[in-house]
């Protein structure tokens, strides 16, 4: 027969497991993230001996400075956010990241995003667009070729 | 002995205080996703009309003519060489030197036509033909012979380019400007532009004073680029 001590021990095991277990659910709660369009830059030229920049706004407006001229228009990242707590603000967090070319070559920084408001509806859903800005460096050397980089998006509650 | 042991009361309060502290905690989701660029500096460019000067006569010099400020490599005296001028009507002038001679024949006459494609719509392109683009003392010549093999050379200079289709020269023509190896042009909305040339043919010296030119094809060729 359990002695009190060890019955009200354990009752407080139990509590204690489960709030661990709902500390640990809000920790791991959040909503999913599915992309439905990449960032794209299109396709520019430039004269590169000299500092230029593309600007891509979230809504798929395109700014330039500097000797650079679009050729094929730029795409902004689209992303679908589901299962996030409803009517609720997000903190989008994107660090600095290079497009580097299919082979030699000098790469681009990309810097300077931009997105929409995020808030989430009363189902906990948002829409993100993501815009950023392409630096070219003046004198550097940029192949006739594809440029590709990887885009960490982090949401925060 | 005084045993602290968890009551259900503070119990639950820990259990609370660990949820609060979990609810509290950001909650971060992250996603990766590629982006990409291309780059395509790339102009083409292709002359779809050859520069034509129709037919003439022409006498060589007798001797190297040096000094002045004449367009043949900055050792010309202007007026000591023959020369003829292809102008953007598809005329061409025939001008005589101190001794040597030049008259056209007729035959087809006719400015260069480039064509300019591919490029960025509506954007500013640079020309440049680094042997001989300006008019000034600078300016460099390039050889025209004949497809014959014969001796009798002819220097091509004064390159002047047109892009608005109006006939004038786009390039600066004043001697010492900097500027002039240059020519700046906008393509159209569909990236192309049309480019038109012309230039001067003078005499050179043919070791023999009033030698004419032997008769046949001469041809030469000179390097327009095109960048942004």
């Amino acid at each position: 027969m359990k002695s009190n001590y060890v019955k009200r021990f354990e009752s407080v095991k139990r509590l204690i497991w489960i709030a661990l277990w709902a500390s640990l659910s809000a920790n791991c709660m959040g909503g999913a993230i599915i992309k439905e369009q990449d960032m794209h830059f299109g396709k520019f030229a430039a004269n590169f001996t000299a500092p230029s920049s593309l600007q891509l706004g979230y809504n798929g407006d395109v700014m330039t400075s500097g000797p650079l001229y679009v050729i094929t228009a730029a795409q902004p990242a689209r992303f679908r956010l589901e299962g996030f707590t409803a009517n609720h603000a997000l903190t989008v967090t994107i660090l600095d990241f290079s497009l580097t070319p299919d082979g030699a070559g000098d790469a681009f920084l990309v810097k300077d995003f931009v997105h929409n408001t995020l808030v989430t509806d009363n189902n906990g859903d948002a829409l993100l667009l993501v815009g950023a800005t392409l630096q070219v460096g003046a004198g550097n050397t940029y192949p006739n070729t594809d440029y590709s980089g990887n885009i960490q998006v982090d949401i925060d509650e | 002995m005084n045993r602290r042991i968890l009551s259900p009361t503070n119990t639950l309060s820990l259990s609370l205080l660990l949820f609060l502290s979990g609810q509290g905690a950001l909650a971060t989701d992250t996603i990766n996703a590629t982006v990409g660029v291309t780059v395509d500096a790339t102009i083409a460019i292709s002359q779809t009309t050859g520069m034509r000067f129709g037919n003439f006569f022409m006498t060589g010099n007798d001797s190297s003519e040096t000094g002045g400020d004449g367009a043949l490599a900055a050792a010309r005296q202007a007026g000591d060489s023959a020369y003829l001028q292809l102008n953007w009507d598809d005329t061409v002038d025939a001008v005589d030197g101190l001794t040597a001679r030049a008259s056209t024949v007729g035959g087809t006459v006719g400015p260069a036509v480039f064509s300019i494609s591919g490029a960025a719509f509506n954007s500013p392109v640079r020309l440049t033909a680094p042997e001989l683009i300006d008019t000034d003392s600078t300016a460099g010549t390039q050889d025209v012979t004949s497809l014959g093999g014969l001796s009798h050379v002819m220097k091509f200079t004064d390159l002047e380019l047109d892009t608005d289709g109006i006939d004038d020269a786009e390039n600066n023509t004043g001697a010492g400007d900097t500027d002039a190896a240059t020519v700046h042009a906008v393509t159209d909305a569909s990236g192309n532009l049309t480019v038109r040339a012309i230039g001067r043919l003078y005499s050179t010296d043919l070791g023999t004073d009033n030698l004419l030119y032997e008769g046949g094809a001469y041809t030469g060729s000179y390097t327009l680029t095109v960048s942004y």
